[in-house]
């Protein structure tokens, strides 16, 4: 019984929470005095907040949401806004998919850099995992807002920002485009405020809405996923992600950003309803995203940044399902994506870690094994092999679509659309294939620690048998899709189209692989650049907002500051003042011809208004 | 507990006397004094907290005493829950600010003088119940603050003294005559003269009257609340003021100009006020946006700092201009909020670049890593930069509620300066520190003075980030007793009942029985 009064929500909750904020803190606060000790503090922290989340997932898949109201937040005007736990069984499954994920990264850390692990990155990785799991276990859009701001500070972070030196150009962008988010977000708060007095999800869930207000906090919300989970226009920061360590990126870009991203949609069914329009924006960004992103994908050379571009696309995907109506399998590849990307960035870690590493990827099979095969799973799970995690997750993703939408061509379109991803994952495992003529990789130097191969044994296990663990799971999308409601197309189209689909992109990078050991491909370099640079959408932001801002400023500061207001206004009025004290003083001189001059204009004056007045 | 609240004043005030009748004071000694006084102060004012009743309307404490009776101008103190959570304001920055200022010996015995007396200064400004009495404060609130400005400085820190000091003085001139004027005019309604506080809001003047006082009123809080055009004497003044200065003046000085605004100037003048409300609204949007984009190419970390107070001096003015609940509480919390992170950045830059200054003299290989204080510094510009969980949130997302309430989407757009804000304050972060030097005179990271210092301002930051409920319940009684006066303007207006010409002097009971039947007034308008 006493057990479990321990285990109740609130009590894992807070374990779940305080474990890392602790490990956070410790680490954040250490300076170089903890460095030793830093990896295993995080590594430790991140299993008390397992154990909080594990009871707290066991009790909400058993007996469904666990819900309770904490403390009184605000009062505004005549608002009383409150906070409360609400974990219902989506929360549950993404933070038990979180808890594994930041198990995993933190044996990698340990194992790779053991004692070195810096306490400030260790720290950041802590508060990520306080913020994933405070938007996931939170009631309401507060505690999702507080959630996605500690996320930007931990990417400003770990991109660069805030150590030991000046910040990096990328953590800058990278605190610009937060904010920008963060903003949409806090708007379409306000909108929510206004129209339902509260902030807790009910308000997205509402039916009933007046239109212009769902339009306006749809629209926001969506912007502000939309910047969150690298969406086109504002994929454009994923360029400046890539000069982030290949582990900070795996656990707060490709995952943790995502994650909230999506979350703060689902969390808004009303707003983002099928059908309306910022529903169907959402199909339009993400349905774009999946497209431009994996070719861009394709375009660039910089593994990191090519991972962060197909991430963009495979959430575009989950904004489709999203916009659809079709969450579960949006979730489910959210899911498998969150896994397989984690090892993908983590094996890229590995393998690319240490100076002069890039690109040396001659012989890797013998120097790291582990570590190659990871990065072949986790590649070809990407690409949408079947039957690994990816492959079920898209084929259910277009299925659903199809169901939902009822319209075959975009299901066709979307099978289309596999044939690149499979092209571009494929062209990824397949490096560690390639022999070189001398021995001499010199990257990942080191060996692969006990601690490294377990993260990606754990991570490969999920990412391997993640389909059938949704098919286990009864009324799971998988098994809707082996029984599905009756359409047009059989069952069995449904996930053979899609699988020849990936096997024929696959056997395209194949065949490029061979090929390009005869001869170096030159050709298409332009567009290569083009797609490389993101469609330079960056840059004309910069030429048609960054600049004209800029130019602004200077003038309001050199020309309006200064000039008008000091020297004009300011000055001309002490001048002015200046100058009627010097002329009185004038008058004042003792001259007896002056005084008598005054007298006499005076009476003058003093007749002529007397004149008038009568 | 009347008693408590008259020392609040009186005590540092004392303390400054004591320290000016001794001489022979050593610094070191006079910052001593100055800290346990200041310390005592802030105790003082937490005691008032912990006795302060938020359900009751109306001051608290309220103590009178007849001070020119011919006049009939009087002693009169109590506070509310607008003013306590500002004289607990600036008895914690006068107490930081000393606390943090522990390196400067040298004059260390003028400076502590000036902040006691400042903090005398701004705490009778905040609890004055008597308008002359407010003026009173409010004429010598600036001069020890243009003693801190000025104090051990050359010829720009002078400059930058004087130029505050004639903004001030010009600017509380008008103050005096609409003081006066409103004075006169209440002595020809009910034949006694009088400067209670109370006794002038139900007073109903002439449209155009209203008018020019309430222009009067404005310019004189404007010009202390660094509103966008009158706010180009504050970057100098903070940028050359030593630290102690620098936190009274941002903390203490601008928050005297957000709260004149906030109480005097919708409930002494309702119909002038609606009147203006738009003009109010127009002037805090472009100077928000205005210093939000002036912020990106500010020169250096003060004038950062002195930017991202003219930007929420402009929110704050959008809130009162808002007159809707949530607009009004969110400029009282924002205008605390700001407080608090404005002094907690100077205090950190301060440290940052004295640790600087003292690596440039000791030419050693760079500053060594300070994780306490990159960290610090790190949660204030977050907490400026309005991250939600810290206190810079809940005042935002308040003020731009009811800015939306009462002006629709427009308001909205108040968050792209929110945005720029963020950016230009990320300089604050760029971090000089690249070596592992530590051969100055300073310790790496902070010391415990400072950390003492800066650690409670940074709790309040957080923890009005995530329990601003208590604040907001206090701020709720004052804003609809402000709200209710507006109210019934607003009645008057509507219905036309009385013509301008005539003095009237409502009774409190008038009053409420007015508030039902303009209720649905408000309610309609503000959806606009």
């Amino acid at each position: 019984m006493v057990a479990m009064e321990m285990l109740s929500p609130f009590n894992c909750a807070l374990m779940a929470l305080g474990a890392p904020l602790l490990g956070a803190v410790f680490n954040g606060l250490s300076g170089d005095r903890g460095a030793r000790l830093a990896g295993r503090l995080g590594l430790l922290a991140m299993v008390g907040c397992t154990a909080g989340v594990v009871p707290l997932c066991v009790r909400v898949f058993l007996s469904g949401t666990a819900a309770k109201e904490l403390y009184g937040w605000g009062a505004i005007g005549d608002l009383r806004l409150t906070v409360g736990l609400e974990i219902d069984p989506l929360a549950a499954v993404l933070l038990a998919g979180w808890v594994v994920v930041g198990l995993a990264v933190h044996l990698w850390l340990l194992g790779m850099e053991g004692d070195r692990v810096s306490p400030r990155s260790a720290a950041a990785f802590n508060l990520t995992t306080v913020a994933v799991v405070l938007a996931l276990i939170g009631d309401g859009y507060g505690s999702l807002a507080i959630g996605w701001g500690l996320l930007g500070l931990c990417s400003y972070t770990l991109t660069g920002g805030s150590g030991r030196t000046e910040a990096t150009p990328g953590a800058r962008k990278l605190w610009v485009i937060d904010r920008l988010g963060d903003m949409a977000l806090l708007l379409g708060m306000v909108l929510l405020l206004a129209q339902f007095g509260s902030l807790e999800y009910a308000a997205g869930r509402e039916a009933d809405m007046p239109e212009r207000l769902a339009l306006w906090s749809g629209l926001l919300l969506l912007t502000a996923a939309a910047v969150k989970g690298g969406q086109i226009p504002f994929h454009y920061w994923w360029a400046s992600a890539a000069g982030a360590p290949a582990v900070a990126n795996a656990l707060v870009h490709a995952t943790a950003m995502g994650m909230l991203a999506i979350l703060l949609l689902a969390r808004s069914p009303a707003l983002l309803a099928p059908g309306s329009i910022p529903g169907q924006l959402a199909v339009v960004i993400g349905g774009l995203s999946v497209f431009l992103g994996i070719a861009m994908a394709l375009g660039t050379r910089d593994v990191q940044r090519g991972l962060g571009h197909a991430t963009t696309s495979q959430l575009g995907l989950v904004f489709v399902a999203i916009g659809i109506g079709a969450r579960e399998a949006g979730f489910f590849l959210l899911l498998s994506h969150t896994f397989f990307k984690v090892l993908l960035l983590l094996c890229v870690g590995k393998i690319f870690s240490g100076p002069g590493s890039e690109g040396d990827v001659n012989g890797l099979r013998r120097r790291l094994p582990f570590s190659s095969w990871a990065l072949l799973v986790g590649a070809l799970a990407m690409g949408g092999m079947p039957p690994l995690a990816g492959f079920w997750s898209y084929a259910a993703l277009l299925a659903s679509i199809y169901w939902m939408a009822g319209d075959l061509f975009v299901w066709a379109a979307g099978c289309v659309l596999l044939l690149p991803t499979a092209f571009f994952g494929a062209r990824l495992g397949l490096i560690i294939f390639k022999e070189g003529e001398g021995e001499s990789g010199s990257g990942g130097k080191g060996g692969e620690s006990p601690l490294l191969i377990l993260s990606f044994l754990g991570l490969g296990l999920l990412v391997v048998t993640g389909g059938l663990m949704e098919y286990f799971r009864g009324e799971g999308v998988v098994a809707s899709l082996l029984a599905p409601p009756p359409t047009a197309l059989p069952p069995l189209a449904l996930v053979a189209i899609p699988g020849v689909v990936v096997l024929v992109g696959m056997g395209l990078a194949w065949a490029e692989s061979k090929n390009e050991k005869r001869d170096a491909d030159k050709r298409g370099n332009g567009l290569r650049h083009f797609l490389d640079k993101g469609f330079y959408v960056e840059e004309i932001g910069e030429r048609l907002i960054g600049r004209p801002l800029g130019a602004t400023a200077r003038w309001l500061r050199d020309v309006v500051d200064v000039l008008v207001i000091d020297l004009l206004c300011v000055g001309g009025l002490a001048l002015t003042i200046q100058g009627a004290g010097w002329l009185l003083a004038r008058l004042q001189s003792g001259k007896v011809w002056s005084s008598a001059l005054a007298i006499a204009v005076g009476t003058a004056a003093i007749l002529l208004l007397l004149v008038h007045l009568s | 507990m009347e008693h408590l609240l008259t020392a609040c004043v009186w005590l540092p005030l004392g303390g400054a006397l004591v320290l000016v009748l001794l001489p022979s004071v050593r610094e070191g000694m006079a910052r001593g004094l100055a800290l346990t006084v200041a310390g005592i102060q802030l105790l003082m004012v937490i005691a008032l907290g912990v006795r302060f009743d938020v359900a009751l309307s109306g001051a608290q404490f309220a103590a009178r005493r007849e001070w020119i009776p011919a006049l009939g101008i009087s002693f009169h103190i109590g506070v509310d829950g607008l003013s306590l959570p500002f004289v607990g304001l600036v008895a914690l920055l006068g107490f930081a600010g000393l606390l943090a200022s522990r390196q400067q010996a040298e004059g260390m015995r003028g400076m502590s003088i000036a902040v006691l007396t400042a903090m005398g200064g701004l705490t009778g400004c905040f609890i004055s119940l008597d308008l002359f009495l407010f003026y009173f404060f409010f004429e010598f609130a600036p001069l020890p603050i243009f003693f801190l400005i000025g104090i051990r400085g050359g010829i720009a820190r002078i400059f930058a003294a004087v130029r505050f000091l004639l903004y001030a003085a010009s600017g509380s001139f008008p103050v005096l005559i609409a003081i006066l004027y409103l004075a006169d005019f209440r002595r020809l309604a009910v034949g006694t003269l009088g400067f209670g506080l109370e006794e002038f809001t139900g007073l109903t003047l002439p449209l155009e009257t209203q008018q020019w006082l309430l222009l009067a009123f404005f310019v004189g809080f404007a010009v202390r609340g660094a509103v966008v055009p009158l706010h180009t004497w504050l970057a100098e003044a903070e940028g050359r003021a030593p630290v102690a200065g620098a936190v009274l003046l941002a903390g203490g000085w601008l928050s005297l100009g957000g709260y004149g605004m906030l109480r005097f100037c919708p409930s002494l003048f309702p119909d002038a006020f609606l009147h203006f409300r738009f003009y109010f609204f127009g002037l805090a949007f472009c100077g928000l946006l205005y210093s939000a984009i002036l912020i990106l190419v500010q020169r250096n970390r003060r004038g950062l700092i002195a930017c991202f107070s003219i930007c929420q001096m402009g929110l704050v003015l959008l809130g009162v201009s808002s007159l809707q609940p949530a607009g009004m509480q969110g400029s009282g919390l924002l205008l605390l909020s700001h407080g608090l992170i404005a002094a907690t950045l100077l205090l950190l830059v301060d440290m940052r670049e004295r640790r600087e200054r003292g690596e440039e003299e000791a030419k050693g290989g760079g500053l060594p890593f300070q994780p306490v204080l990159s960290v610090c510094l790190l949660v204030a510009v977050a907490a400026a930069a309005a991250f939600p969980g810290l206190s810079g949130f809940v005042g935002l997302l308040s003020v731009i509620l009811g800015g939306y309430e009462a002006f629709g989407l427009i308001a909205l757009a108040s968050g792209f300066g929110i945005c720029l804000l963020a950016i230009g304050l990320l300089r604050l972060l760029a971090n000089d520190s690249g070596g592992a030097g530590g051969r100055g005179s300073e310790p790496a990271d902070l010391h415990w003075g400072e950390g003492a210092a800066v650690l409670p301002l940074l709790l309040c930051i957080v923890c009005i980030g995530l329990f601003p409920r208590p604040l907001e319940s206090a701020l709720e009684g004052p804003v609809s007793q402000i709200l209710a006066v507006i109210d019934s303007a607003e009645g008057r207006t509507e219905g036309e009942v009385e013509d301008t010409g005539e003095e009237e002097y409502l009774e409190d009971g008038e009053e409420e029985a007015e508030d039902g039947v303009t209720g649905s007034g408000t309610a309609s308008s503000g959806g606009g």
